[in-house]
């Protein structure tokens, strides 16, 4: 078990075209807790999860994974990041369960159970050995959030997970969130759904046009804090 | 090296699994190069001498343009949903994701010349010696070697940039003509239709070549995968 990986944004702007998506927006996600990340459309809620994950670099600022800044990480500490982005990020003509498995070997998964547990885990033992280019989005999802848990991640960056899952997988996806919380994991997890995102953040960072307008624990009514700070 | 090796062999595994199941690629890459080798031939065919002649340049448009078709599409069903992504998040070492799409790429267009170069030579009514069909074959494989160690890499970049599949051929052509030159020449030497009377220098060529690109390119991926 690795040690738990906080992660900070300092001072952290990023332009696309010369015009700012992020503007000088700090903040911090500790282990074992989940951060809510919400604005509306536009707020730089995504290019934020882009410099997370790595994926993308800052114009300005440094993104610290512990003391390390993130130019600087190897892939033992990419190893640690689990990722949902707005694609499912999966191979159509591979079986639910050849992803997983693909997925596994390039993070040196040496379990063979974790797959099988994983797909019953989100449901999908069922449908283990079927491409995935033939599920529906909600299935899809479910095996994109398993994608993301596979190497056991300190950080979870959840990017709409929600998106086309029915009641049940909403239920499945929140319960599996909080667990990875529970597990010690910093958790970060964009959603338009707020009230299901209100049921398990206990942090919140609210951005607006790029900029942060609020960064801290969730007290009270997490929407109306969110509409106070993005309508007020 | 065992995990770097391990992770290199499952990339390959997967885009061969990949390809194999959905067979895009191969069909169209396939496809073109009976078509083209039919226009070749039926456009070209004259007395044995001349088709000679002829059968290096005939080789090398067909590598050039079923290549380029290939290459193109290496990362396709990466950007489909953005699975590439994925990749590059991973742990796994930039240099075995390139080498293993190297790789990839290169048997794909080996299993499509295999094909289309005895085809040629067939419809062109050839007949080589056994050294001479040698000669002609290391020099495809080098130069099919030095043709995706190049484009390989820059199709990277293009899966990201507007107008991919016009701008991988413009980027990639130039890039690789000397490659594609010393083929030729190479070839025209073997078959005693160009002056020279050693095609080996012409292999020692085009494998400097593909060290040296291929050198470039393991430079420059990790960089160009960064964003």
């Amino acid at each position: 078990m690795s040690a738990p990986l906080t992660v900070r944004a300092a001072g952290v702007s990023r332009v696309y075209d010369e015009e700012y998506a992020l503007i000088d927006v700090d903040a911090e996600f500790t282990p074992g807790h989940v951060t809510a990340l919400l604005g509306p459309n536009g707020a730089g809620k995504s290019t934020l999860m882009g410099l997370l994950s790595t994926l993308l670099r800052p114009s300005e600022g440094v993104i610290y994974f512990g003391e390390t800044p993130a130019e600087r990480l190897d892939a033992a500490a990419r190893a640690r990041i689990g990722y949902v982005g707005h694609k499912t990020m999966l191979y159509g003509p591979l079986t639910a369960r050849e992803n997983l498995q693909f997925f596994g070997q390039l993070y040196g998964q040496r379990d063979p159970t974790r797959v099988t547990s994983l797909l019953a885990r989100v449901g999908l033992e069922g449908d283990a050995d079927r491409p995935a280019a033939g599920f529906s989005r909600g299935m899809a999802q479910r095996l994109t959030l398993a994608r993301a848990l596979l190497p056991r991640p300190d950080l979870l960056l959840l990017d709409e997970p929600l998106t086309g899952l029915d009641r049940e997988g909403v239920a499945l996806a929140l319960d599996m969130i909080r667990q990875a919380a529970l597990e010690g994991a910093a958790v970060v997890l964009v959603s338009h759904d707020l009230s299901a995102t209100a049921t398990i953040a206990d942090r919140v960072l609210i951005l607006k046009r790029g900029r942060r307008r609020f960064e801290g624990a969730v007290q009270g009514d997490l929407v109306a804090r969110y509409h106070q700070e993005v309508d007020g | 090296m065992s995990a770097w090796l391990s992770v290199f062999w499952a990339i390959l595994a997967k885009d061969l699994r990949v390809e194999l199941r959905s067979k895009q690629t191969l069909a169209m890459m396939t496809l073109f190069g009976f078509v083209l080798t039919a226009i070749l031939a039926y456009g070209l065919v004259s007395d044995p001498a001349t088709n000679r002649v002829v059968y290096p340049g005939a080789l090398w448009i067909a590598l050039l343009f079923t290549g380029a078709l290939g290459i193109g599409r290496t990362f396709a069903q990466e950007a489909a949903f953005d699975a590439f992504s994925a990749l590059v998040l991973s742990p796994a070492p930039r240099e075995a994701i390139l080498l293993a799409k190297i790789l990839g790429n290169l048997l794909l267009i080996l299993m499509v010349m295999a094909l289309v170069a005895p085809l040629i030579a067939v419809m062109l009514h050839l007949n080589f010696t056994g050294e001479e069909a040698g000669l002609v074959a290391l020099h495809l494989l080098l130069s099919a070697l030095g043709f995706v160690v190049v484009g390989t890499p820059l199709a990277v970049m293009a899966t990201s940039a507007r107008f991919a599949e016009v701008l991988l051929p413009l980027v990639v052509f130039p890039l690789v003509s000397p490659v594609l030159i010393s083929g030729v020449k190479g070839v025209g030497v073997a078959l005693g239709t160009t002056t020279g009377d050693d095609p080996w220098s012409w292999i020692q060529l085009t494998l400097a070549f593909d060290v040296v690109y291929g050198a470039g390119g393991l430079l420059l991926f990790s960089k160009m995968v960064s964003e």
